[in-house]
C-alpha cells in the first residue's frame, strides 16, 4: 500500500430545496404516494415543452458561489441521451458544455483547499422499485431539480473524501440551498477513484464507484478499492478503466460497465429552452443570500458567546440548533445556562427523536422560561428536564405545564419539614453512619426526601435542613 | 340552399351569424362531403361524431376545422400516423387547440400525415397513403397532406398542419391551397409532438388569404408553457387584407430559378411576377448563396433533434408495447415494430450525426451552416421585403414514384428548407395549373414576424386570380353544383 498515492475525485449529486420541480410545476414533495406528483410535462408526454424554474438557477448560482466558482455569464442546456426506463423522455436535461460554475474551490476546515471541477444544473430521474419478476416505476422525483458538483482529484484518502462530503454538506445546509439526506435521495455521491506510484505526476487508470448510500459508504467503498487497485498493481497487473458498483452487504465493489460498454450520451443543446443570461444583479442578489457560511460562524460564537472547542462544534455542525441558541440568548443573556441546557437535556431529547430537530416546535421566550426557573430554583434538575419533555415538541406553554403537573419546586421549610422529619425517622442507619462523618450519608437522606415530595423538594434547601435538624438532635 | 364549396370560411360563419344558414346545414353540409369524398381521398384519419365544441366568438366561429394527428386533442387519440402510437390518447390539450375552442371553433377531425411528419408525400402513414383530389393516383405531398387534401376537397373549411422543412406549404402547393408557415415563435408548439424542435412550427392550411388571416389572429401568441414563443403581440393580420403593395419590394433568388425545376412551374411564378409588376410592386435579383447546403443541413439538425425526441416512445409508459422478456428486448421490439421504414431511416441519421466521433463533423458543422443561411436571408431582407419561389419544384408526383429514393423525396423540400432553418414566415398560395390540370404552387418568404407582408401581397394576388377558388373536378358534388 505504502508505495502507491490514492487520487480521489467526488462527483456530488444534491436536489435543490425549490417547492416545484425544475422545468414544470408539480411539487418536489418527498413523501408522497408513487406517481402522484406528476404531469404530462415530467412525464414526457409526446408534445409537451419544458420551462425552466428560475428559483433553481437561484439555488444553483449560490452554490456555485459559496463554492468560489467563477461564473459563466449565459448558460443554456443539453439533453444526454440514454434508455432507462425512469428517464421518461429517454433524455436528461442537463449542461454538458456549459456549466453555470467552473474552477472553484472549498477550503476544508483542516485547512486542505479541493478544487471544484464545475457545478451544472440538471433533471432527476424518477425511481425504479423492484419485484421479484417485474419491475414499477415512480416518476414523483423526476424533473426535481438537481446540482452536479464535481471536485477536482484532489482528495488523497478515504478519510478525506469523508471530511469534504461532510463539510460541503455543512455549506449547502447554511445556504439553504438542499436538504442534503443521503437517505430521502436528496444527495448522492459517486466516486473516481485511481492510484499511482508515490512521486508519479500523471494519474493512474480510475475507476468510477457507484452506490455508495452514505458517508459513511463512501469511506468504506474508497477503503476498499484502494487495497484493491494496490494488490492489482502490486502483482503487476492493469487497472481497467471501469465502473463498478459498491456492494454494502459484502463490502465489496464489482464491476458494472466497462469502458467499451460506456454510453455515447450524443449532447447537443436543448431546442426546447432558450440560452439563459446570468446576469451581475441575480449574482449580487445570491451574494447577498449566501449569509453566514460556516468559518465565520466559528469565529463570531468564539468572539460573541465565547463557545469553543467540542462545544463550537456542536454548533458549527448544527445550524437549527446554533439559530436557536441565539434567539434564546436574546431573550435569556445568561449564555453559558442557555447553552448547558441545550447542549444537555435539550440536545438529549432531539437524539432520541427520529425525526431530530425538524421535530422541535417549542419557541425561544417559552424555552427561556424553563432555563430561567432552573437557575432560580423554581425547577430542579428532574422537574426542568420533564417539562422540557412535555413542551419541546409542542411549544405548550411553561407556566402552564409546571401549574398542571404540579412542578413548582418546594422551597418553603414549613411545607418540606414533614418529609425531612420523616426521612430521618425512617433511616436511623444513615443517621449514625453521618455522625460518624460519613458524608454521603446526607445525600441518601435528600434522595429520600426528594423522593418523598415526588422531585418537587429544593434539594439545597433540604440539604440544610437535614443537617440542621441532624446536628441540633432535635427529633 | 349556397354552395358552401364556393364560399371562404369566413363567408360561411358570416352566414351562420347573419341567420342565412343554420348550423345543422352547414355540418350536414360537410358531413356529407366527407362521408362521400373521404374514403376515396384518405384525408381524415378520424372525423368525431361528436366534434369538440368550443365556447368563444370569433369571425370563424361555429365553424369544424380538421387537425393534423400530431397536435393533441385532450381525451381524442393521438398517433402521428405511426403505429407506436397507434392506441394513444392525449391526455392534455394543446395551446392551439385551446385557443380554437375559445375562439368558438369547433375540432372535427384528425387529418392524415406522413409517420411522424417525415416525409413530402403522405405515404409513410400507418393508415395509407392520403390521395390527391386532382388526380387520386398522385400523391398529395407532406407531410401535412391530410390537412391539405382535406380543404382542396372541401371536406372542411380549413385546417391545421405543421410545418418543419415544407409540410404545410409544399402539400398545400400540390393540393392547390393555402398553407402558411408562421415565424418561429409565433405560434405555441407546446402539445405538437415534436419533430425537429428548433424546426417546427403549426400553421393554417385554408382556401384563401382572408381565411388564412383570420385563423392566424386565433392561433397566434406567446404561450408561457412554450419557451421558445416568441413574446411579441399578435397583430391583427385581417388588417393586412387587400392594402395597397405598391411600396413592397420583392427579391427573386437566382438559386431557386436554376436546374430541377419544371419548367410549367417556372411560367406559373413567372405569371405571379408580371401580375404582382402590374401592381407596380419592384422586383429586383437577389442572391442566397448557401441555398446549395439547405437540404444537407436540414436533414442533419432535423433528424437529431427527431432521433431524440422520439426517444420517449419506448413502450414504459404510453403507446405500443412489444411482448417481451427484459428491458433491451422491450425497447428493441416495441421500437423495430413500432416505426416505419422513414422514422428508422431518420433516427439512424440523427444518432449517427451526434454520435461521439461525428458530432463536429456533422451537426456542428451543420449548425454553422445554418447560421450562413440566415445571414444570406438577413442580408436579402436589407434590400427587398419579401422573396418570392415556386413551392416545389414539380406538381404532384405518382403514388409510389419516389418511395424507394429517399434523395430524391428529400429533394421535394428543396425550395421550402431554408425557411425553417431560418426561423422565417412563408406561404404557399394556388398560382396556376399544370396542363394535366395539376396545381401549381408560389411561396412568399417574409422577414421574422412579418407575415403581414405575405398576407398583403397575398390578398393583392388573389384579388385578381381565381387559382385558389378552382375545386378539383372529381370533388365537385353534382347535386350542389346543379341547385
Amino acid at each position: 500500500m505504502s508505495n502507491f498515492e490514492t487520487v480521489i475525485g467526488l462527483e456530488v449529486h444534491t436536489q435543490l430545496n425549490t417547492e416545484s420541480k425544475i422545468f414544470c410545476s408539480c411539487p418536489t414533495e418527498f413523501q408522497s404516494p408513487p406517481n402522484t406528483n406528476i404531469c404530462p410535462v415530467c412525464c414526457g408526454y409526446p408534445g409537451v415543452l419544458p420551462v425552466f424554474n428560475i428559483k433553481a438557477l437561484k439555488l444553483a448560482l449560490r452554490v456555485s458561489l459559496a463554492l468560489n466558482c467563477k461564473i459563466n455569464p449565459s448558460i443554456y442546456f443539453e439533453r444526454k441521451n440514454y434508455f432507462y426506463p425512469d428517464l421518461p423522455k429517454n433524455y436528461q436535461i442537463s449542461q454538458y458544455k456549459m456549466p453555470l460554475g467552473y474552477n472553484g474551490a472549498l477550503l476544508l476546515p483542516s485547512g486542505k483547499k479541493i478544487r471544484i471541477n464545475r457545478v451544472h444544473l440538471e433533471e432527476d430521474a424518477g425511481k425504479l422499485i423492484h419485484k421479484e419478476d417485474y419491475s414499477l416505476v415512480d416518476l414523483n422525483r423526476t424533473g426535481t431539480p438537481l446540482l452536479e458538483i464535481v471536485s477536482e482529484p484532489d482528495l488523497s484518502d478515504a478519510s478525506q473524501a469523508f471530511d469534504y462530503l461532510t463539510y460541503l454538506k455543512l455549506i449547502l445546509q447554511y445556504i439553504r440551498a438542499s436538504d442534503c439526506d443521503m437517505e430521502k435521495g436528496s444527495l448522492r455521491c459517486d466516486a473516481n477513484i485511481s492510484l499511482r506510484p508515490k512521486g508519479q505526476k500523471e494519474l493512474g487508470t480510475k475507476v468510477e464507484l457507484k452506490n455508495m448510500n452514505t458517508f459513511k459508504g463512501v469511506r468504506v467503498a474508497l477503503e476498499y478499492e484502494a487495497k484493491r487497485q494496490a494488490h492489482v498493481l502490486k502483482n503487476n497487473q492493469k487497472i481497467n478503466q471501469e465502473t463498478r458498483l459498491w456492494d454494502p452487504a459484502k463490502l465489496k465493489t464489482a464491476i458494472m460497465r466497462t469502458k467499451e460498454e460506456a454510453h455515447d450520451y450524443r449532447y447537443f443543446p436543448e431546442p426546447d429552452l432558450l440560452n439563459i443570461t446570468v446576469g451581475d444583479d441575480l449574482i449580487k442578489a445570491e451574494s447577498s443570500n449566501l449569509g453566514e457560511l460556516p468559518l465565520a460562524k466559528s469565529k463570531r460564537f468564539l468572539d460573541d458567546y465565547g463557545i469553543s472547542g467540542k462545544e463550537l462544534d456542536i454548533y458549527i455542525s448544527n445550524i437549527n440548533l446554533a439559530d436557536f441558541f441565539e434567539e434564546v440568548v436574546k431573550i435569556y443573556t445568561k449564555v453559558k445556562e442557555v447553552s448547558n441546557f441545550l447542549l444537555g437535556p435539550f440536545l438529549e431529547q432531539i437524539n432520541n427523536n427520529k425525526e431530530g430537530f425538524s421535530a422541535v416546535k417549542i419557541e425561544a421566550e417559552n424555552f427561556s422560561k424553563i432555563v430561567k426557573y432552573f437557575s432560580q430554583g423554581r425547577l430542579n434538575n428532574l422537574t426542568a428536564k420533564k417539562v422540557l419533555s412535555l413542551s419541546i415538541f409542542t411549544n405548550e406553554d411553561i407556566d402552564e405545564i409546571i401549574d398542571r403537573e404540579k412542578l413548582t419546586q418546594v422551597s418553603n421549610e414549613d411545607e418540606l419539614l414533614a418529609f425531612v422529619s420523616e426521612a430521618i425517622k425512617e433511616n436511623p442507619k444513615a443517621i449514625s453512619e453521618f455522625n460518624e462523618g460519613k458524608q454521603q450519608a446526607i445525600q441518601f437522606l435528600v434522595g429520600q426526601v426528594m423522593r418523598k415530595t415526588k422531585g418537587k423538594a429544593n434539594p439545597k434547601l433540604a440539604r440544610q435542613m437535614l443537617e440542621k435538624t441532624i446536628k441540633g438532635g432535635s427529633v | 340552399m349556397l354552395d358552401l364549396t364556393q364560399l371562404n370560411a369566413k363567408d360561411i360563419a358570416l352566414a351562420l351569424k347573419e341567420a342565412k344558414l343554420t348550423k345543422d346545414e352547414v355540418s350536414s353540409f360537410f358531413k356529407k362531403r366527407i362521408d362521400e369524398f373521404n374514403p376515396s381521398l384518405n384525408s381524415l384519419i378520424e372525423v368525431f361524431k361528436e366534434p369538440d365544441k368550443g365556447e368563444g366568438s370569433s369571425a370563424l366561429a361555429s365553424l369544424g376545422i380538421a387537425i393534423k394527428d400530431n397536435i393533441c386533442i385532450k381525451g381524442r387519440k393521438i398517433t402521428c400516423a405511426s403505429k407506436i402510437l397507434s392506441s394513444h390518447r392525449a391526455v392534455y390539450e394543446a395551446t392551439v387547440i385551446s385557443k380554437l375552442k375559445q375562439a368558438g371553433l369547433e375540432i372535427a377531425a384528425r387529418a392524415n400525415m406522413d409517420e411522424f411528419a417525415f416525409g413530402s408525400s403522405t405515404e409513410t402513414s400507418c393508415y395509407g397513403p392520403t390521395k390527391n383530389p386532382w388526380d387520386l393516383e398522385r400523391v398529395v405531398g407532406g407531410s401535412s397532406g391530410g390537412s391539405a387534401a382535406a380543404v382542396s376537397a372541401r371536406l372542411l373549411p380549413f385546417a391545421l398542419g405543421s410545418d418543419t422543412g415544407g409540410s404545410i406549404r409544399q402539400p398545400a402547393s400540390l393540393c392547390g391551397v393555402v398553407g402558411f408557415k408562421p415565424t418561429y415563435g409565433r405560434v405555441s408548439r407546446y402539445g405538437l409532438i415534436a419533430f425537429g424542435s428548433s424546426l417546427d412550427q403549426i400553421g393554417p392550411i385554408t382556401t384563401s388569404f382572408i381565411d388564412c388571416a383570420h385563423l392566424l389572429n386565433i392561433i397566434c401568441g406567446h404561450d408561457a408553457k412554450d419557451s421558445t414563443s416568441a413574446k411579441i403581440d399578435t397583430p391583427d393580420f385581417s388588417k393586412s387584407l387587400n392594402c395597397d403593395c405598391s411600396q413592397i419590394k420583392i427579391g427573386l433568388p437566382k438559386e431557386y430559378f436554376a436546374k430541377g425545376l419544371e419548367p410549367e412551374v417556372k411560367t406559373a411564378i413567372e405569371g405571379v411576377k408580371s401580375y404582382f409588376a402590374n401592381k407596380k410592386i419592384k422586383f429586383i435579383e437577389i442572391s442566397l448563396p448557401h441555398t446549395e447546403y439547405a437540404v444537407a443541413t436540414y436533414y442533419i439538425i432535423g433528424s437529431s433533434e427527431a432521433s431524440s425526441n422520439l426517444q420517449r416512445f419506448d413502450g414504459i409508459r404510453y403507446g405500443l408495447r412489444s411482448g417481451c422478456s427484459n428491458l433491451e428486448e422491450l425497447y428493441t421490439k416495441t421500437r423495430s415494430q413500432g416505426f416505419g421504414p422513414e422514422a428508422k431511416r431518420r433516427i439512424f441519421l440523427g444518432t449517427y450525426s451526434l454520435s461521439s466521433g461525428y458530432y463536429d463533423a456533422y451537426y456542428v458543422q451543420a449548425l454553422k451552416v445554418r447560421r450562413l443561411i440566415k445571414e444570406d436571408f438577413d442580408s436579402a431582407f436589407k434590400e427587398v421585403d419579401a422573396i418570392l419561389t415556386p413551392t416545389s419544384p414539380s406538381t404532384a408526383f405518382k403514388i409510389g414514384e419516389k418511395t424507394n429514393d429517399p434523395l430524391s423525396m428529400y429533394l421535394s423540400d428543396i425550395y421550402t428548407i431554408s425557411v425553417n432553418l431560418a426561423g422565417l414566415p412563408a406561404v404557399s398560395f394556388p398560382c396556376g395549373f399544370s396542363k394535366n390540370n395539376l396545381p401549381i404552387g408560389a411561396q412568399l418568404i417574409g422577414k421574422a414576424f412579418d407575415e403581414e407582408t405575405l398576407i398583403k401581397l397575398g390578398s393583392c394576388f388573389e384579388e385578381g386570380s381565381d387559382y385558389h377558388k378552382q375545386i378539383p373536378p372529381l370533388v365537385v358534388n353534382k347535386k350542389n353544383s346543379h341547385e
